[in-house]
């Protein structure tokens, strides 16, 4: 693998791991939301 | 949807290095590894519900107690559900995406190779667990895969395994798609835009958003009736002032969009197999696309048409009701569709085209029954009765089942090299669709004329339609075992696959890989006009 390769596939991996983040925050925020609603229910 | 490429055939790809035996499928990264475990768990779990629906069918072959005491009955009714559903049909389609997302966009593999091989080795233990539940004090979960309270409050430690298996296949599925998104926004091969996708891989991105959307409040949901049985919480118990409809408004929540979690990525393998049978281009690409979407805001919008019993207000039962009716709109657009692509077109019927066909026309079945069931009127008198079991049952067994046949048979191939018996096939599609109308149709009129579900006695009136019932169940269930006798024989001995079997299938995997595909493919990324 070149040095080129190895910087973009770092890049890449990168730019995953901040997509994955982002969604994984979404479903936290949703699920926090969802629990303190109900909460104010029980 | 026809897609032009040049650029090199594949690379270094044959050089699988990995290792061999269990060590191989327990550590692996490699997304073909990972999607053949799912696709063999999921068979593994399709028969053990199997078993439990012939239980449930052979109670029923004739009036009267015969063979399980009621609340056994009960038990094998839920763990049935449950372990189709999240054992079966779910993992099934995962697999079908491990295999096919990153193939299909000129993928080298997942985003997250070691997160996937963590998102299936939850599911075998979730399994063991609902298994397992059948044989602790007091048994199985015995509500219904729907979980209603209060009587899942009052159950044995059976419903706290269910709650955990719930929890460990939420996390699995919630993970899987965070990956599979990440795959399909970050890894398309250059040229490869959104709406150069194959349809399946569409589908695949729509599902995956529903996914971590709905799988949190189930998570949620159950956690709720966990702590109301252990925790002195009173969500749902009305002994304590609380409310069981919140729950159902809340398992609906998930619970309607998890048919088109079914659904959608069976509607993605249909559109793949009927365009390269009929050998022409998808007919309305976009409008394909847009329907799906469609689909998927819609199921969040109509949660409420499985609760029109439990007094819900007339405002709300009519606003569900035209909403519930709106999705015939978008699902009636992907049926054209899917007939105009076969307008004209040189069509042959191999044993995948026969099970999209079969598709077709049972899912429209399906569909049809449940815009009955979206009527109020007609929905309180139908409602828990055997019409709702004929018509889910034609949208998950003939709509969700006959699509995943359909796509094994299609992509075998290219996943082992080989062919399989194409008499055979032929075979397993005729038995599967005779023996499935003969267990499933009669049932409609069961339900017609007031035959509740989840009931392990019936009144005599209903004996005959019963008898024919379970006459087809048992048919349908041996004829699995003709299906999985194909694919043993295929990989065993079956014919050389030529690069090509299907002139007409023309996504990046059948126009760039050679077949079998290649342990690592598009190491380097085609180009895609």
């Amino acid at each position: 693998m070149t040095a080129r390769s190895t910087a973009m596939n770092k890049e890449r991996e990168r730019k995953n791991v901040r997509t994955a983040l982002s969604i994984g925050l979404v479903v936290l925020v949703s699920l926090a939301y969802f629990v303190y609603n109900v909460w104010q229910f029980r | 949807m026809s897609t032009a490429v040049h650029g090199h055939t594949h690379g270094h790809d044959d050089h699988a290095h990995h290792p061999t035996g269990l060590r191989r499928f327990l550590t692996t990264t490699n997304h073909k590894d990972i999607g053949t475990m799912y696709l063999w768990f999921a068979f593994a779990m399709f028969l053990t519900g199997g078993v439990m629906a012939l239980i449930i069918r052979a109670e029923l072959f004739q009036p009267g107690l015969q063979i399980t005491h009621p609340d056994f009955f009960n038990q094998m009714i839920s763990l049935h559900g449950l372990i189709m559903v999240f054992g079966a049909i779910m993992p099934a389609f995962v697999g079908f995406a491990n295999w096919q997302i990153p193939m299909m966009i000129g993928a080298p593999d997942m985003a997250f190779p070691r997160l996937n091989n963590w998102s299936f080795w939850l599911l075998p233990p979730a399994a063991s667990l609902l298994v397992v539940s059948l044989f602790v004090p007091g048994g199985a979960v015995a509500a219904g895969w729907t979980l209603y309270p209060p009587l899942t409050v009052q159950m044995g430690m059976g419903m706290d395994l269910a709650i955990f298996a719930l929890h460990i296949l939420g996390m699995s599925s919630i993970l899987g798609s965070i990956n599979i998104i990440t795959t399909i926004l970050n890894m398309r091969a250059p040229g490869m835009t959104l709406m150069k996708m194959p349809l399946f891989v569409w589908t695949w991105l729509i599902t995956a958003y529903l996914l971590v959307a709905v799988m949190p409040v189930l998570a949620g949901a159950v956690t709720m009736v966990l702590t109301d049985r252990h925790f002195g919480t009173h969500f749902f118990n009305p002994a304590g002032g609380g409310d069981p409809v919140l729950f159902q408004h809340v398992f609906w929540f998930f619970g309607h969009p998890e048919v088109y979690i079914i659904a959608i990525p069976a509607f993605g393998v249909i559109s793949q197999v009927i365009p390269a049978f009929s050998r022409k281009p998808l007919f309305g690409y976009t409008s394909m696309v847009y329907a799906t979407a469609s689909i998927a805001i819609l199921s969040f919008l109509v949660w409420a048409h499985h609760m029109y019993t439990t007094g819900i207000p007339l405002e709300a039962q009519l606003y569900f009701m035209y909403a519930t009716s709106l999705i015939a709109v978008p699902t009636g657009v992907k049926v054209f569709n899917w007939v105009a692509t076969m307008w004209k077109g040189s069509l042959s019927f191999e044993t995948p085209m026969l099970f999209a066909i079969g598709f077709l026309f049972l899912f429209t079945i399906g569909g049809f029954t449940g815009l009955v069931l979206a009527i109020t009127p007609v929905d309180i008198q139908l409602h828990d009765t055997y019409y709702v079991v004929a018509h889910f049952h034609y949208v998950m067994v003939a709509g969700a089942l006959f699509s995943a046949f359909a796509g094994i048979y299609f992509w075998l191939p290219k996943w082992i090299g080989r062919m399989y018996d194409e008499k055979l096939g032929k075979w397993h599609f005729w038995l599967s669709f005779i023996t499935f109308n003969l267990a499933f149709f009669v049932q409609h009129f069961l339900g017609l004329a007031g035959m509740p579900r989840r009931i392990p006695d019936y009144a005599l009136q209903f004996a005959d339609f019963n008898m024919v019932s379970s006459i087809g169940a048992f048919g349908f269930g041996l004829s699995q075992l003709l299906f999985l006798y194909i694919i043993v024989k295929a990989i065993r001995s079956g014919e050389k696959a030529p690069a090509r079997p299907w002139e007409g299938a023309d996504t990046l995997e059948w126009t760039h890989l050679p077949t079998p595909a290649p342990y690592h493919s598009f190491e380097t990324p085609p180009l895609v006009k």
